[in-house]
């Protein structure tokens, strides 16, 4: 393995590492609330054992609340799964707006600490493309802190995906006060060697303020 | 009890339910879902304690920490987290909070210690009052 291949292999390391504690968070955060609502049906039960009468509509309520923390649970283990299997193989047939899709709900928290809300627009067919499933997602990732860095004031932005001739296309943004500096400016984390790998081209564009990451397709290692 | 909190923590659920069985245990709750607001309400309002969770949108629990104790240093602030670290705890306590409790806590070690603070913030005012009653007597020698 040469010094770029260690480089790229720890930074997608740092990536994953990085996703995975955001992730740990939210289920503590899940696990928190649903402490708590059974405390409160506990105290319910002490409250109705000193003879105070019970609120059934209350305990239906706090019932329905816990089922719907599993819920969110549940979704953020699945999408997880979905991004911890991205490491199955180096290079792999993979549904970009789905990539996109799990990515986001990942990273929501790591969004809100930005300050910044996030559209991921849908696809009406799979977006898909043989690509490094989890080195796409390191360089959507990197784009989008970088775009979430030069937003208007709304501080909104949206990702779409589409085809591309034989490839596909990811567009964040729309960037504001696009400057002459900022056009030229590639996202400073997605290094040369992370876009040769993935077959990938950056750029600006100046009338709609929209960081296109143009994704060529990938051959399978034999 | 009748202990004085405020209790700031963007998860809406955890807040509302944790409030309600403080609430239920006699204390006297305010919440809050963002630091900043938080700020603002300990500048309307004396608190004997604030529970404060350290991961926020904007402004989070260590920058939230320092921006309370400028402002008021006799502040109690207990910090909860979903990771609590040997480092993190020692940059808490750096900066003066009382206590670091990971989630999700348990309500009766949360209630000892928000008892604790309560007495020590009860310490801190009468050594307040004691030095201005001597300051006053320095002043007026009779």
């Amino acid at each position: 393995m040469n010094a770029n291949d260690a480089a790229l292999q720890e930074t997608g390391l740092q990536f994953f590492g990085k996703l995975s504690a955001s992730v740990s968070h939210d289920l503590k955060n899940v696990l928190a609330v649903i402490n708590e609502k059974a405390g409160l049906l506990e105290d319910f039960c002490y409250m109705a054992r000193q003879g105070r009468a019970i609120d059934m509509d209350r305990i239906e309520a706090v019932t329905a609340q816990v089922k719907g923390q599993v819920e969110r649970a549940d979704e953020i283990i699945r999408c997880f799964n979905r991004f911890a299997h991205s490491t199955d193989h180096p290079v792999a047939p993979t549904d970009l707006g789905q990539s996109v899709a799990t990515l986001v709900h990942l990273a929501q928290r790591l969004l809100a600490q930005l300050e910044v809300s996030v559209d991921v627009r849908p696809t009406e067919i799979p977006v898909a493309l043989s690509t490094r499933p989890l080195m796409v997602q390191e360089m959507i990732w990197a784009c989008i802190q970088w775009v979430a860095g030069h937003l208007g004031e709304k501080k909104a932005l949206s990702i779409s995906t589409e085809r591309s001739g034989k490839g596909a296309r990811v567009l964040i943004g729309p960037v504001a006060n696009l400057s002459a500096e900022t056009a030229a400016a590639v996202p400073p984390t997605v290094t040369e060697d992370l876009q040769k790998a993935l077959n990938a081209d950056l750029s600006l564009d100046p009338a709609s303020g929209m960081l296109q990451i143009q994704l060529a397709p990938l051959e399978a290692p034999p | 009890m009748d202990e004085k909190v405020l209790l700031v923590d963007d998860e809406g659920e955890f807040l509302d339910t944790l409030a309600e069985r403080m609430r239920n245990r006699g204390m006297e709750v305010t919440t809050s879902m963002s630091a900043v607001d938080a700020i603002h309400k300990t500048e309307e309002d004396d608190f004997d304690v604030i529970i404060l969770d350290l991961l926020m949108p904007g402004m989070d629990g260590i920058q939230a920490l320092k921006a309370l104790k400028e402002r008021k240093p006799d502040l109690q602030v207990i910090l909860l987290t979903g990771h609590a670290t040997v480092q993190k705890g020692v940059e808490a306590m750096k900066l003066g909070a009382m206590d670091l409790l990971e989630k999700p806590a348990d309500i009766n070690e949360l209630t000892e210690k928000i008892m604790k603070a309560k007495a020590q913030k009860m310490i801190l005012v009468e050594k307040k009052a004691e030095q201005k009653i001597r300051d006053i007597l320095k002043t007026k020698s009779w």
